[in-house]
């Protein structure tokens, strides 16, 4: 087949558009090139004029370098730790509350739906000193469970993104198994939970990027060098009579690693899930 | 068609599965690592020598310092935990002084702090540090060893409440080459000298961007304070340290030769220039290592840096110049201490005060050397291995012998002051406001302040 | 019957009851009782060893008549008004550019998205470290165009546009629901509308628009509170700052001094928790009514809009 003219106006046509973002894309990903590109050069030739994107002293030793100035991997098994139980609060919980409010018709759905777009309202700052002054009164700050133990009584956002998806399943299937005569919380654990793994599997993804990358509630919380997470040890590479920037960027290419690796993975999920809540409020 | 999409997404589901479970694994055995493994900034925990009838108690001590600085520290602690065997000593370095306030408002007070003594005011305001001057009547502790500046910095109403071991003064460093270049012998005694060989050492690049600098605009805290004093300039009256003087003579007259250079390059390609600077600064590229400075404000351990770094720059040491009008003021500059405190929340108190007395007498030596800071203890002054052990430390303690030097503000909310006159330079330097006003804003704004 | 649907009404309200208390318990006591004891703190003067000592009304006259209350104010509110709408309008013209079918799509959307997965103490060095003047990738790109650039984090006039552009990058989220809603709108409205001969502009403003109408505004009204809470960006960078000074940093001029980062110094630095705890209400008052006005706007736009879907 012969491409006509007006085949290859269409099509030249795009070209602006094409342009456009792969310029768009490579802004995009300027700041990761400049991480990587930085943590495989050495100081001196960071800091030579003109600069340059490829390294010209390529050095691996950053690398290694990072994890022994500031004890990375006990940072990162103390970050792990915080996660992995934050995750585990948010998942036994979130359901249960959206549940709550979306397949159970009792009295107080009202007033706690409101509550929780209230609270989402209130700034961080205002319940901060507070929240201190009680963790200190029980003689808990300087551990982790300030920071843990708020996961397992929910959060507001992510219990109004599940309860959406709750409301979407048909209630023609609880219906049905009320007639069949189990209680409300058979139905919860054989129906309902293993029905919102898609809405779940978003809430966790969000937890996990939260608790990973929290740097606020372990700044206040903690205090002794080897509880710090990574989020707070990248920021000790800062704190420097003198910035080496180069070993900072390798640090932060290992902090960023395995968000990025999860994220490329679970990129589906991500979407989906964004979406489908995002839209619905 | 359909079968192999069906297959396609089944492989790409297991291949996710078996991604994520490598993950996990990883993680896990990261975790185990990271538990297992120590940090590395921890002592040795060696008590002293003979044999132990009595378990050693244990003292936690907070350093700022870190890294190679850090491990100096370390060192003394070892040396200390050696020396005796009824405590033992945990160091840790923690940089954030935020951390300190928190933890020594919780149950997990550290003994031993390391500060400033800038920050002795505002924590003993709030009710958080040990008296010293007590607890060291008790031990027979001999305050006298400490001059009469040291005393003034580290006592509230006349008792001690924390001990230095190290002093910090700035003098001015100077490029040799570059002095012979415009053509002087010796370096300037006055300000305005100062001034005119700096603007005839700046030199531009091809591009129109400043190449040398000649005033000492950078260190940015040093042109804050040295570059006042010299002009007889301060910011609190120095009779007792809590009235802010920003309006003084010496502050303006200091602002305006400031302000004058930079004008005369452009305000932007200054700033530029100092950004830059304060990027490589104590780096290997550092404009006076790099021999890109003529003049600057700074400490004895620049020297010990110039060592480490690069020995190729030939630079003098000569005290900070004074005014035509004050030749006097020669050698003004700020004085500060490092010093060690006991928190009150401390569960070592007695423990805490024998590793200090250790710190400020017999372990200052070995600290003062790896530090590169000059002595607090009168009886080091004349120490040999100490004043060879720097090439700048004669002249800096003998600007030190004559005990002058500018206090730090003893207000309460100093750390406030410090804020807000780094706020209102910032406003001078970027040419938003004129000197007078800046300094007049700053006045109305720190008066309010307790 | 009755009697019946009594039993399943209370036996729901159980239920109902118990699914919901680790929320209920949560919001009592990490939530209702921290506010109202921060209303108590802003009347008081305490630090982390002092106890609470009553002031009354002092704190309050203490921070409306401070200058930097203002500054920080001032400097949030450019925040929330300047560059959030600019994030937005970033994200939806991002959205509007993936909506369309072109070759590597996917890949465009995920480098588009990705940046708002990094943590953000990373991003932020990484970006601190592509701002410096001289070394930094940005000037050395502009300088390849032919521009000077100026110093970013150093010139009280280009710190905020600074922010901006680190906030630019990080929209993927918002991005990403725009895009949500924009393949929500029925094609066969677009179709009908190039029946009638419409162009491009016609066919956004007309239909697009109103359609995706109350997400955006939904979107907007979320990131207005966020950026009410902008806190780690700026205090990583005014901590990298010089190194020197103990005293607590704005940045230059104060020009990144942001209300949760002047609360927290006034809380953690200068050790004024009763103040700050005044700032933190007044911070509440301010993001309550803004948040109601806008809930009033919304219900008008979504109300106006094109007819639901």
């Amino acid at each position: 087949m012969n491409k006509t003219y007006s085949y290859y106006m269409h099509h030249a046509r795009k070209i602006p558009k094409y342009v456009l973002i792969i310029v768009l894309c490579m802004i995009f990903l300027m700041p990761f090139v400049v991480m990587i590109s930085t943590s495989f050069k050495t100081m001196n030739d960071a800091f030579s004029m003109p600069v340059s994107i490829l390294p010209r002293e390529f050095t691996l030793n950053n690398y290694p370098a990072a994890i022994n100035k500031i004890p990375y991997m006990r940072y990162m098994a103390n970050t792990i730790f915080i996660t992995a139980l934050t995750l585990l609060g948010q998942i036994i919980v979130t359901p249960m509350v959206a549940y709550s409010l979306a397949k159970i018709h009792w009295k107080g759905v009202g007033i706690i739906s409101v509550l929780l777009l209230a609270t989402m309202m209130i700034p961080y700052a205002v319940t901060m000193i507070p929240l201190y002054k009680i963790w200190h009164a029980i003689g808990l700050t300087n551990t982790y469970a300030p920071l843990i133990v708020p996961a397992f009584f929910g959060n507001s956002f992510y219990i109004i993104i599940m309860r959406q998806f709750f409301k979407g399943l048909p209630n023609s299937l609880m219906e049905a198994a009320k007639i069949d005569g189990t209680n409300e919380f058979q139905r919860y654990i054989m129906i309902a939970l293993p029905l919102c793994k898609p809405a779940l599997t978003t809430v966790g993804i969000y937890t996990f990027l939260s608790a990973w990358s929290d740097y606020l509630g372990p700044l206040i919380y903690i205090t002794k060098k080897d509880k710090l997470t990574l989020s707070l040890g990248l920021q000790q590479f800062l704190n420097q009579y003198t910035v080496d920037w180069t070993m900072l960027m390798a640090a932060a290419a290992i902090f960023v690693m395995p968000v990025a690796i999860l994220f490329l993975i679970f990129q589906k999920n991500f979407v989906e899930g964004i979406a489908t809540t995002g839209i619905k409020s | 068609m359909n079968m192999s999409r069906i297959e396609r997404l089944r492989r790409m589901k297991k291949f996710k599965k078996a991604l994520c479970l490598t993950l996990a694994t990883i993680m896990t055995l990261s975790v185990v690592a990271g538990c297992t493994s120590k940090a590395p900034t921890t002592s040795a925990v060696t008590s002293g020598s003979g044999t132990q009838s009595v378990a050693a108690q244990k003292v936690t001590f907070w350093y700022y310092h870190k890294g190679d600085e850090g491990a100096v520290l370390e060192k003394t602690i070892k040396a200390f935990n050696e020396s005796q065997s009824k405590y033992v000593v945990e160091g840790f370095s923690v940089p954030d002084k935020q951390k300190y306030l928190v933890a020594m408002s919780s149950n997990e007070s550290p003994d031993l702090i390391e500060l400033s003594n800038q920050d002795i005011v505002s924590y003993n305001a709030n009710g958080m540090l040990e008296d010293l001057s007590a607890m060291g009547s008790k031990t027979k502790f001999d305050f006298s060893i400490f001059t009469n500046s040291a005393k003034t910095a580290n006592t509230v109403n006349g008792a001690y409440y924390a001990l230095p071991y190290a002093t910090d003064i700035i003098q001015m460093f100077y490029n040799k080459d570059i002095l012979t270049k415009i053509g002087a012998t010796e370096p300037p005694k006055t300000m305005e000298e100062m001034y005119d060989m700096a603007v005839k050492a700046t030199t531009l690049d091809k591009t129109g961007n400043i190449d040398t600098l000649g005033y000492p605009l950078f260190p940015l805290a040093s042109a804050r304070q040295e570059g006042i004093y010299g002009f007889g300039g301060t910011w609190v009256d120095s009779a007792t340290g809590l009235k802010p003087t920003a309006t003084s003579q010496g502050v303006l007259d200091s602002l305006n030769l400031n302000v004058k250079y930079r004008n005369l390059y452009g305000i932007d390609k200054v700033q530029k220039f100092v950004a830059t600077a304060n990027t490589n600064r104590y780096t290997p590229k550092d404009i006076f290592f790099a021999g890109k400075q003529l003049f600057r404000f700074d400490g004895p351990w620049l020297a010990k840096m110039i060592k480490d770094n690069n020995p190729s720059v030939h630079y003098g040491v000569t005290l900070i110049p004074g005014t035509k009008a004050n030749p006097e003021l020669r050698g003004e500059s700020r004085y500060e201490t490092t010093s060690v405190a006991i928190p009150v929340g401390s569960v070592q108190k007695d423990g805490a005060m024998a590793l200090a007395q250790y710190i400020v007498t017999d372990g200052a030596k070995g600290l003062l050397m790896g530090l590169g800071s000059l002595p607090a203890n009168k009886n080091l002054y004349d120490d040999k291995e100490l004043l060879a052990s720097n090439d700048c430390f004669p002249q800096f303690i003998e600007a030190l012998k004559a005990d002058k030097g500018v206090q730090y503000p003893k207000m309460e909310e100093s750390a406030k002051y410090t804020s807000l006159i780094n706020a209102s330079l910032d406003f001078v330097y970027n040419g938003s406001k004129t000197p007078k006003a800046a300094m007049d804003e700053l006045q109305k704004q720190a008066s309010t302040l307790k | 019957m009755n009697k019946k649907r009594l039993r399943e009404s209370t036996k729901d309200n159980i239920n109902g009851f118990l699914f919901a208390l680790p929320w209920i318990v949560g919001f009592l006591v990490f939530s209702l009782y921290p506010l109202i004891t921060s209303l108590y703190y802003s009347f008081t003067s305490f630090s982390p060893v002092v106890t609470p000592k009553w002031v009354g009304l002092e704190n309050y006259t203490y921070i409306f008549n401070d200058p930097l209350f203002y500054k920080s104010l001032s400097n949030t509110l450019f925040f929330a008004f300047i560059a959030t709408p600019i994030n937005l309008i970033i994200a939806l013209g991002l959205a509007v550019l993936i909506n369309q079918k072109f070759f590597g799509r996917g890949i465009a959307r995920t480098i588009f998205f990705m940046p708002s997965v990094i943590p953000m103490v990373a991003s932020t060095m990484i970006w601190i470290w592509m701002f410096d003047p001289t070394y930094g990738f940005i000037n050395n790109g502009l300088k390849f165009l032919g521009i000077e650039g100026p110093a970013w984090l150093i010139n009280p006039g280009t710190t905020k546009w600074a922010l901006v552009m680190m906030g630019a990058w990080c929209t993927g989220t918002t991005m990403l629901i725009c895009l949500a809603a924009l393949q929500d709108v029925p094609h066969s409205y677009y179709e009908s509308a190039d029946i009638d001969g419409a162009n491009a502009m016609v066919k956004f403003f007309r239909i697009t628009l109103p359609c995706i109408a109350h997400v955006v505004v939904y979107q907007a009204i979320l990131n207005l509170i966020n950026a009410f809470q902008y806190f780690t960006q700026v205090y990583v960078i005014t901590t990298a700052s010089d190194g020197v000074t103990s005293g607590a940093s704005g940045g230059p001029e104060n020009s990144i001094l942001m209300y949760p980062l002047y609360l927290f110094h006034n809380a953690f630095i200068y050790m004024k928790m009763g103040r700050a705890s005044a700032m933190a209400w007044v911070l509440f008052a301010i993001v309550g009514v803004l948040t109601i006005i806008m809930m009033k706007i919304t219900k008008k736009t979504v109300a106006g809009g094109a007819g639901g879907e």
